[in-house]
């Protein structure tokens, strides 16, 4: 068992990401990212399934699953078992449970193709996985994700700066979407939420064609020191996401190849 | 891709998934001496073994169910280590939580690491050869309501509010232990024998009716009076006998104070008067009486909030300024 140092608040530097323990057991990049995005949407999938939101239990479960990787290796505790203990778990942390039993089945209709194992099986292995996934994430169950910034700034647009409210929500839904994809990425172990929001709010307003309002640099009054290069590369991982999903197919498609 | 969850299903044939997490606890942790058996768990003493750090460690064991880890530890546990980020300094801060799994996969172990502190309240005050003079009383009440009161505002219920809680160090800091797992643990009741005392629980939850955070506010107010006079306000040995305590001293609640939806009724009770102030708080100071009387009202809407108890004459004045502790800064 790799047992790396978990900093406090879950942000890791850039070369731990890149010295994952799935990359030290020698996976390479692509390879990582591929085995990780396909798990993702089989959250993404499930858990809208079960009418949970990314803003909400399928978000957490996204980000227990980055981080549990950087404390084990894909080759160690395979991707797809543990994204279903990850949904298990978030779903009983933000207090909307599903039985072990409905995330198997759900589980094994949506991906026969992946979970080639039987019902009773597949359980024992959500199960046994949940307790690994507590042993590694130490119940620091509570996340916080980049959505409720959003809705903080799309706010503080409307009643601070009085700016057209149909603009606003043109930005957010925008905004919403790029936070969606960005569960696809590293982001979530790199940055803390609210940079995440505040980077990729100032991508919605550039993307929107609004860019007079990122010169006022709105952001200042809510994450201190944070330079539009440094934006810029935090976009670009969503958006380098966008253009590898659009090298092959269109969008969310991605994972059933 | 993945047909088989190999290294799960090994450790599955190896009958127990959790041996190296338990080594991995005993490598950090160096396990002294128990220090405590509470209805929560065991408590020891343990050495931070990179650190040198003493620290407590409660554990806690409770059964897996068919759903796994109870929703309700999770839930409680991940809001404790919340409030641990915050550091509150009248709280006992929650450092690290690590569990384990044993029997097969049907116990689960959590262990706690915490502060650990000089006394409880209730050693402290059985100890100390005399009174304490009037503004140390102040200052551990204060500190118990700052504590308290930050943890209201975190929404968190203390529901078990008492002397063995109330943990004191030798700068005379005050620390809140034990709080949040209250709920978990009357799920998990078949694990336990320990007594509980049931000196500090207001009526309302001794009549089983609905609660809320003013139940700790009650517990507070007994403990203004034991602070001063050293020994408990009403203390009965069940249930029963301990409303029977309670409206001895305080008389008998009206029909408009007796709790909704209580499980026993009023007339059950034979009529009291209340005693005299000076008999009900003995060597406390009148502003300490009124603020007793404030926490000690029947209706628990009428109860002062712990942000209230702060603004009142009685803390008029009353500073906590505790010697800078070296531990704080260490990690």
């Amino acid at each position: 068992m790799s047992r790396s140092r978990i900093p406090a608040d879950w942000i890791f530097e850039e070369d731990a990401i890149k010295n994952s323990p799935s990359r030290k057991a020698g996976m390479n990049e692509r390879d990582e990212l591929k085995l990780k995005r396909e798990a993702i949407d089989i959250m993404k999938k499930i858990g809208a399934e079960f009418g949970w939101k990314l803003n909400g239990a399928t978000g957490a479960a996204c980000v227990y699953f980055h981080r549990f990787y950087m404390l084990h290796s894909i080759q160690e505790f395979p991707c797809p078992t543990t994204s279903l203990s990850c949904l298990f778990l978030a779903g009983k942390s933000e207090e909307t449970p599903k039985k072990c039993k409905d995330i198997a089945q759900n589980a094994l209709k949506n991906f026969s193709h992946i979970f080639r194992v039987n019902l009773n099986q597949l359980m024992d292995d959500v199960m046994s996985m949940e307790r690994v996934l507590l042993q590694t994430i130490k119940f620091d169950f509570t996340i916080d994700l980049p959505y409720r910034y959003i809705i903080m700034y799309a706010n503080d647009f409307k009643s601070k700066r009085a700016f057209d409210a149909a603009m606003v929500s043109d930005i957010v839904c925008c905004a919403w979407p790029l936070v969606n994809d960005s569960f696809f990425t590293h982001l979530c172990l790199a940055w803390e939420p609210q940079i995440i929001a505040v980077s990729l709010f100032w991508l919605a307003i550039k993307l929107r064609q609004h860019e007079e309002i990122n010169e006022t640099k709105w952001w200042e009054e809510h994450v201190a020191e944070l330079c539009s290069d440094k934006m810029e590369t935090i976009c670009h991982e969503v958006l380098d996401y966008y253009t590898l999903m659009n090298g092959g197919n269109n969008g969310g498609a991605a994972a059933s190849g | 891709m993945f047909t088989v969850l190999q290294s799960l299903k090994e450790l599955r044939m190896a009958g127990e998934i959790v041996e190296p997490w338990d080594d991995n606890i005993h490598q950090t942790y160096k396990q002294e001496n128990v220090i405590g058996k509470g209805a929560y768990g065991v408590v020891y003493t343990v050495t931070h073994l990179p650190t040198g750090r003493k620290f407590a460690m409660k554990k806690m064991e409770m059964r897996v169910s068919e759903e796994g880890v109870p929703q309700s530890v999770i839930r409680e546990i991940s809001s404790l280590a919340v409030l641990g980020k915050k550091n509150h300094e009248n709280i006992n801060t929650l450092h690290e939580s690590l569990c384990s799994v044993s029997n097969n996969g049907t116990t689960l172990a959590i262990y706690m690491v915490m502060d650990k502190c000089d006394w409880d309240l209730y050693t402290f005050l059985r100890d100390i050869p005399r009174d304490m003079p009037d503004m140390q009383c102040r200052v551990i009440a204060m500190q118990i309501f700052r504590g308290v009161d930050f943890l209201h505002a975190n929404n968190i219920v203390h529901r078990d509010l008492k002397p063995q809680n109330v943990l004191i160090n030798k700068d005379q800091t005050v620390k809140i232990a034990d709080f949040g797992l209250s709920r978990t643990y009357s799920s998990q009741a078949s694990f336990t024998t320990t007594v509980v005392t049931l000196w500090y629980r207001s009526p309302e939850l001794l009549l089983q009716t609905s609660y809320n955070s003013a139940v700790d506010i009650w517990a507070i107010g007994c403990m203004l009076s034991e602070i001063y006079n050293r020994r408990p306000l009403f203390s009965g040995q069940t249930e029963a006998q301990q409303l029977v305590a309670t409206f001895t001293k305080l008389g008998l609640p009206s029909p408009q104070e007796w709790p909704r939806g209580a499980v026993i009724e009023r007339a059950t009770y034979p009529e009291h008067p209340r005693l005299p102030d000076n008999l009900l708080f003995g060597r406390m100071p009148q502003e300490g009486a009124d603020l007793a009387k404030w926490c000690l009202d029947y209706i628990p809407e009428r109860r002062c909030s712990a942000a209230h108890a702060l603004l009142t004459r009685f803390f008029h004045g009353v500073t906590h300024r505790p010697a800078p502790t070296p531990l704080r800064e260490v990690n």
